[in-house]
């Protein structure tokens, strides 16, 4: 995937972010290591909406708001499905990329009931 | 970042009376906004104006695996009182402003850190749960206007102050002296979340007065939901 210029440091600092959890998690209480582990998604699809938003603001036609709220066409296949996140979702696309071809199958069952970028995103980040 | 308790000043200009500009969606009918300084700053408490706007990322999340996240009754504690969003911008408004109350979000950093209610300092529900005896919680205690030592007002607490020196009594029940309590609000994600709630049960247990405790049950989510503002803090 190439991504552009001006947008490199941004990705880099999400590519990091994804390998570096920004929080300890208290080992030991079920409760906070959920907590944390929300925080964590959560953290992820912001990330990777801020850079789908910022992305898209060099594609002609489509503005930063439909990095919250597009929704995608439905009846894509599997590799459209992919495509689409590369060409319109950058962010959500980089996190796509981390997951096995198990998770990726469920992601786009995913998408197949809700096809809301906001909960693909969140699909694909609660898979990592 | 951890704001300071002291400077926390709510505007006397706007407060809670009815604003010059034209809000089409007001907080109330005779509330369009509320200004708070805070950290020398002011930060306008209002509504978002978008009426096509709807909320999105973890507070538009319905469900939640129950336990632990199960939906929590109005009433928290015997004695504490529930309070909504307009009993917590009065409050804002008149305790903080005085310096008698303070505002607390309980939930961890990672989630604090993603914004918070203007006018909140975060101490996490973990804190209220160490030790008592801990260095955390006296100092804890000493922000939220509470020394260690049991007050000395009537003949039975001079008695009890004076086993307490001797080591005669145990320090669990009368390590605090709760005189110059402030008035707190502790709040966290929303109904179903159970940050705040062991926060007060911890306060509670500790001995802090129950009727100088506040629940803002609708926390974070409903906030949201009323777009009401949220300010992050900084790193």
């Amino acid at each position: 995937m190439r991504i552009p210029w001006m947008l490199r440091p941004a990705a880099a600092c999400f590519c990091l972010s994804l390998g570096n959890p920004t929080l300890p998690v208290q080992a030991g209480d079920p409760y906070l290591d959920m907590l944390e582990e929300e925080a964590q998604v959560l953290e992820l699809m912001k990330s990777a909406e801020r850079l789908d938003a910022s992305a898209q603001a060099n594609v002609p036609g489509i503005t930063g708001q439909n990095a919250t709220r597009a929704v995608l066409d439905a009846g894509m296949s599997h590799e459209q499905f992919g495509a689409a996140l590369k060409t319109y979702f950058v962010g959500t696309y980089m996190l796509y990329g981390k997951l096995s071809e198990e998770q990726r199958d469920a992601v786009y069952t995913h998408y197949q009931r809700d096809g809301q970028i906001m909960e693909i995103r969140r699909a694909i980040a609660e898979h990592l | 970042m951890r704001m300071s308790i002291g400077c926390l000043l709510v505007s006397l200009g706007c407060g809670l009376a009815v604003a010059e500009e034209d809000l089409s969606v007001r907080i109330t009918e005779d509330i369009a906004y509320v200004d708070l300084i805070t950290g020398g700053e002011t930060v306008r408490i209002q509504r978002i104006q978008d009426e096509e706007h709807v909320i999105d990322g973890g507070f538009a999340k319905t469900s939640r695996k129950c336990p632990p996240f199960c939906v929590h009754p109005i009433s928290v504690a015997p004695g504490v009182e529930t309070v909504g969003e307009i009993e917590l911008l009065e409050f804002l408004k008149t305790d903080v402003q005085n310096g008698t109350g303070i505002v607390i979000d309980a939930r961890t950093p990672s989630w604090y850190q993603k914004g918070t209610i203007p006018g909140s300092i975060n101490i996490p529900f973990t804190d209220f749960t160490e030790d008592p005896q801990s260095l955390t919680v006296i100092k804890l205690m000493e922000r939220l206007g509470v020394v260690s030592g049991p007050a000395e007002d009537s003949w039975m607490d001079k008695l009890t102050a004076w086993a307490w020196s001797a080591g005669l009594a145990s320090p669990d029940e009368m390590m605090w002296d709760f005189t110059r309590a402030k008035r707190l609000v502790l709040w966290c994600n929303g109904p179903w979340c159970d940050q705040s709630p062991r926060a007060i049960r911890s306060l509670l247990a500790l001995g802090y007065p129950a009727e100088k405790i506040l629940y803002y049950r609708g926390g974070m989510q409903l906030w949201q939901i009323f777009g009401l503002t949220v300010v992050v803090p900084e790193a």
